[in-house]
């Protein structure tokens, strides 16, 4: 059974997700030096990123004719039948990894289909804070997050992931019935994801809320702070070092850093990570 | 394990924590039942006012500015009444004498006789200890005169080649005829040492040393040899001795049978005996041993199961601490005596000491080599040679320098030495001292919700707590936090080394205070050092010295960790510290104490606690000034409002 890690990123203009990829593939080589990870992107990208990357996978299906949203929501549904592996873990491409990571393919290899459920702050501690979970809530959606989540290739996943094309090749008409309070205004894979799970009455199936799949989300208002700012940077400090460990504030970071903001992932970072790597 | 509680009572102009401390520790006693230590800027004011105050603390530890008390030195006088800081408290002098005696003499003590021999094991391959490298190569061990095939992977001499032309190998290895690929590959049937990383061949597979690896050396006795020749006792032959028939007799490695009676002469006669065994060797005096041989020791013959060498012989160096002219009164005097030795001549009235007993010589006569009692007549028996005596007691009559003595003294050298004081002179205070001078610091104290002054704040000394802590395991409390319950017990029966509290509850209900969860907004976890347990070893130790560290520097780190108070507070270096502990992450370094840590504020009053029921006044919400009555029972509280502590004890007092 192959398995491996799969990263979307496909913004052709700005390539800022296909940078983040890059730096995500350098950090996950940096703990799992023989890991295999595949790009799924229609990018160009530069020559030394297929150093770090074993597959550059085209973005299937596409019609060039049909507009889509700024980040691509209605295309991820392709990864499950674009993957080049037998089991797939899905990244972000906004993420970096902090630690070995192989425990998780053998937790994993129990489900078909597995969404993480409860994410963490900087400070190590399972997300409470609900602001950016309104929909989710309002329309009693299971509380999933796409950014780490994991398939093998099955019946019982293909099936899930046939709901995950027609939610997504359809997702105002399933919004506007299954998720119309506080109706997203743009398609999301959480949504999308969580409400699949929901038809297919599968969510005790797909995730587990003690998992050790999980990963931490820097949006600035599930932090617990008394005052967040809008940028989670302009509230507490960053530093990567040349061993390239991460603080952020006070806290070591471990696991899988989703840092969500652009503008952290500096020239450094990815410099450090490239030494460290041994790829420049 | 010696186990306490230690608790700090640091005075300031208007607060008497002293008695404070000793309510705290009455309670400590009744409820946990432990030893309890008192840390005090203000013994002498502990002991003027509060004379009994040995019913409830068991050691004073005093803080002073300048050191009062010199550490104890063997080299110095000091009258009675004198004071000196040794093994960790103060001792009085009581009786007179001197402090120590002197060396008189060393000596070297060989211990003979230890027949062991220690044997260097081989290290047998244990897949476990390795990572399996270059998997799917068959690594052949090269031989001669075998043909060798093209890429046939081949080892030879720690070296693995890959095999260039097929060839048909001679006598030798022919190096041309392959690649070298990776050398220092050590052949895993015979590793003797191997270091963590180094490859070794086994099994036809190379494998890589997760650790380092060496031959375990083993020590034997003779004594666990299988003897031989049992239920027979050998003599060693010595000369001008009598031997019977059928004694058994050892002579230059061999094993003799008397078959004659006979007087021996000076060299040995082979002519009376039979020989039964040859090459048997001396187990007193062998160096080497092999498998399979036979030695002689303690009068039997053993069989060795192992090669291997004598152990070395141990010195011990044994000081001698007193003074003849002190501790010793001269007897027999104006009798010069002299050892025995063999082979000189010894003349009439001629006193001789010769194994622990005096003689004097009533033959003129040139002595052999053994001592012929019958020349001598016994004057004193039980006369031990001084110098070689580890212990003996008063009275005792002793040879030394050709001289006889009686000892004033009893000796022992295990309770003696110059580096230890003399117990019968000294006792011990059970009070200890630290220099130490508290950073000034100043803060409001509240009495009730309209009262309020600012007084000194000596609270940093608290890092010091493993250093002073006279137990292995050691619980401190705040001397306002007041038990009333025996739930502290259990930290001596757990098995964390750190206890501490994470969150604490506030008896009014209403009041939330978020810097008693997290140093700052953004900043790391709270936890109350009002208690703690810890258990004395090298993680504890870390932990406070660290600690130290942060007190010292407390300005760096209130910048780093986000704490907008100035003040220095023990919550905030220990909650510091802890994080430093888990890693820079929430962690387990810091476990719970048990219960909960409940408190109330300065704003609030105790009214009365009568055993283990306290009456309070709780500053309502939105309400300056007005209050609400509650009553907790047998729970632990820390009171904040240490005046009205205070007050409630005057009363108990009648002060």
């Amino acid at each position: 059974m192959s398995k491996g890690f799969l990263i979307f990123a496909e913004d052709a203009k700005l390539k800022k997700y296909t940078r983040s990829a890059y730096a995500l593939a350098l950090s996950i080589k940096n703990h799992m030096p023989n890991a295999d990870i595949s790009l799924v992107t229609d990018n160009k990208i530069p020559e030394k990123y297929r150093l770090v990357f074993d597959q550059i996978v085209p973005v299937p299906w596409r019609d060039r004719n049909k507009t889509t949203t700024f980040f691509k929501t209605e295309d991820r549904w392709k990864l499950y039948h674009c993957s080049p592996y037998d089991e797939t873990i899905v990244l972000d491409a906004d993420m970096l990894a902090f630690s070995n990571l192989d425990i998780w393919w053998e937790y994993l290899k129990n489900y078909d289909v597995f969404l993480t459920s409860n994410v963490l702050d900087y400070r190590g501690k399972i997300v409470t804070g609900r602001y950016y979970r309104k929909t989710f809530d309002s329309n009693n959606l299971p509380n999933f997050y796409f950014g780490a989540a994991y398939f093998k290739k099955s019946d019982y996943a293909k099936e899930y992931f046939n709901w995950v094309e027609d939610i997504s090749n359809n997702w105002e008409l399933f919004y506007g019935r299954y998720v119309n309070v506080n109706y997203p205004k743009l398609p999301s894979m959480d949504v999308t994801a969580s409400l699949a799970a929901k038809i297919l009455n599968c969510e005790n199936l797909v995730s587990h809320k003690n998992a050790p799949v999980t990963f931490t989300h820097m949006k600035p208002m599930i932090q617990n702070w008394e005052s967040p700012t809008e940028s989670w940077q302009d509230s507490i400090g960053a530093y990567f070092n040349k061993n390239c460990e991460l603080k952020i504030g006070n806290y070591q970071q471990h696991g899988l850093f989703h840092y969500t903001e652009y503008s952290f992932l500096t020239d450094h970072i990815i410099n450090q990570l490239e030494k460290i790597t041994g790829i420049s | 394990m010696s186990k306490g509680v230690l608790i700090y009572a640091l005075n300031n102009e208007q607060i008497d924590y002293a008695k404070l401390a000793l309510n705290a520790a009455r309670r400590v006693k009744k409820y946990l039942g432990v030893p309890v230590a008192l840390v005090t800027d203000s013994a002498d004011w502990l002991y003027k006012q509060y004379p009994n105050y040995k019913d409830d603390v068991d050691m004073v530890i005093k803080v002073v500015h300048q050191a009062e008390v010199s550490p104890w030195t063997s080299t110095w006088q000091y009258p009675v009444g004198s004071l000196a800081f040794y093994n960790g408290t103060v001792w009085r002098k009581v009786n007179e004498g001197p402090e120590i005696v002197d060396v008189v003499d060393v000596v070297d003590v060989v211990e003979k006789a230890e027949i062991e021999v220690v044997k260097e094991t081989t290290y047998s391959f244990n897949q476990e200890d390795f990572d399996a490298v270059y998997e799917g190569i068959d690594v052949d061990k090269w031989y001669p005169n075998l043909p060798y095939l093209v890429g046939q992977h081949v080892w030879y001499e720690n070296t693995l080649y890959r095999c260039a032309i097929q060839y048909t190998e001679g006598e030798t290895f022919s190096k041309d005829k392959y690649i070298s690929l990776i050398d220092k590959v050590q052949d895993g049937d015979i590793i003797e040492k191997i270091f963590k990383g180094n490859i070794v061949l086994f099994n036809r597979s190379l494998w890589m040393s997760k650790f380092d690896i060496k031959t375990e050396i083993i020590t034997y006795k003779i004594e666990d040899f299988e003897p031989v020749y049992e239920g027979i006792d050998i003599d060693k032959w010595y000369p001008n001795l009598p031997y019977l028939v059928g004694q058994h007799v050892w002579y230059e490695n061999t094993l003799y049978r008397c078959h004659t009676e006979y007087e021996e002469k000076e060299e040995f006669s082979i002519g009376q005996y039979d020989i039964i065994l040859e090459n048997v060797q001396d187990g007193d005096i062998i160096e080497e041993i092999s498998k399979g041989d036979i030695i002689l020791f303690n009068r039997t013959l053993w069989m060795s199961d192992i090669a291997g060498k004598r152990k070395k012989e141990t010195v011990t160096n044994i000081q001698k601490t007193y003074k003849i002219e002190d501790n010793f009164t001269r007897v027999y005097e104006g009798i010069d005596i002299d050892k025995w030795y063999p082979k000189l001549p010894y003349l009439v009235g001629q006193h001789v000491w010769y194994e622990n007993t005096l003689y004097r010589c009533h033959t003129e006569y040139e002595e052999q080599e053994e001592f012929s009692s019958d020349q001598y007549d016994i004057v004193l028996e039980n006369v031990n040679e001084l110098t070689q005596l580890t212990k003996f007691t008063k009275g005792d009559i002793l040879f030394h320098e050709r001289v006889l003595w009686m000892s004033l003294i009893n000796y022992d050298i295990a309770q003696s030495s110059k580096d230890k004081i003399r117990y019968d002179l000294w006792e011990d205070t059970k009070e200890r001292f630290l220099v130490y001078d508290s950073a000034p610091q100043y803060r409001q104290y509240f009495d009730g919700a309209m009262t309020h002054k600012k007084l000194r704040f000596k609270n940093d000394i608290r890092v010091k707590s493993f250093e002073l802590s006279p137990f292995d395991e050691t619980l401190v409390i705040d001397c306002d936090y007041l038990i009333n319950n025996d739930i502290l017990k259990y930290c001596w029966q757990q098995p964390h080394d750190f206890l501490i509290h994470k969150q604490a509850v506030d008896l009014s209900g209403y009041r939330y205070d978020p810097r008693l969860v997290t140093l700052s907004d953004k900043s790391i976890d709270f936890y109350w050092a009002t208690v703690f347990f810890f258990r004395k070893n090298k993680n504890t130790e870390i932990f406070f010295n660290y600690l130290g560290h942060i007190q010292e520097n407390w300005n760096y780190y209130r910048y780093i960790y986000q704490i907008e108070q100035g003040l220095y507070r023990n919550d905030f270096a220990f909650s510091i510290a802890i994080h430093v502990m888990n890693g820079y992450q929430n962690g387990t370094w810091a476990h719970d104490l048990p219960g909960k840590l409940y408190y109330t504020i300065d704003k609030d009053i105790l009214l009365e606690h009568f055993d283990t029921e306290m009456k309070f006044l709780v500053e309502k919400e939105k309400y300056r000034g007005e209050y609400t009555i509650m009553k907790t029972k047998g729970i632990n509280v820390h009171v904040m409002n240490k005046f009205s502590i205070s007050r409630i004890l005057n009363e108990e007092l009648n002060v």
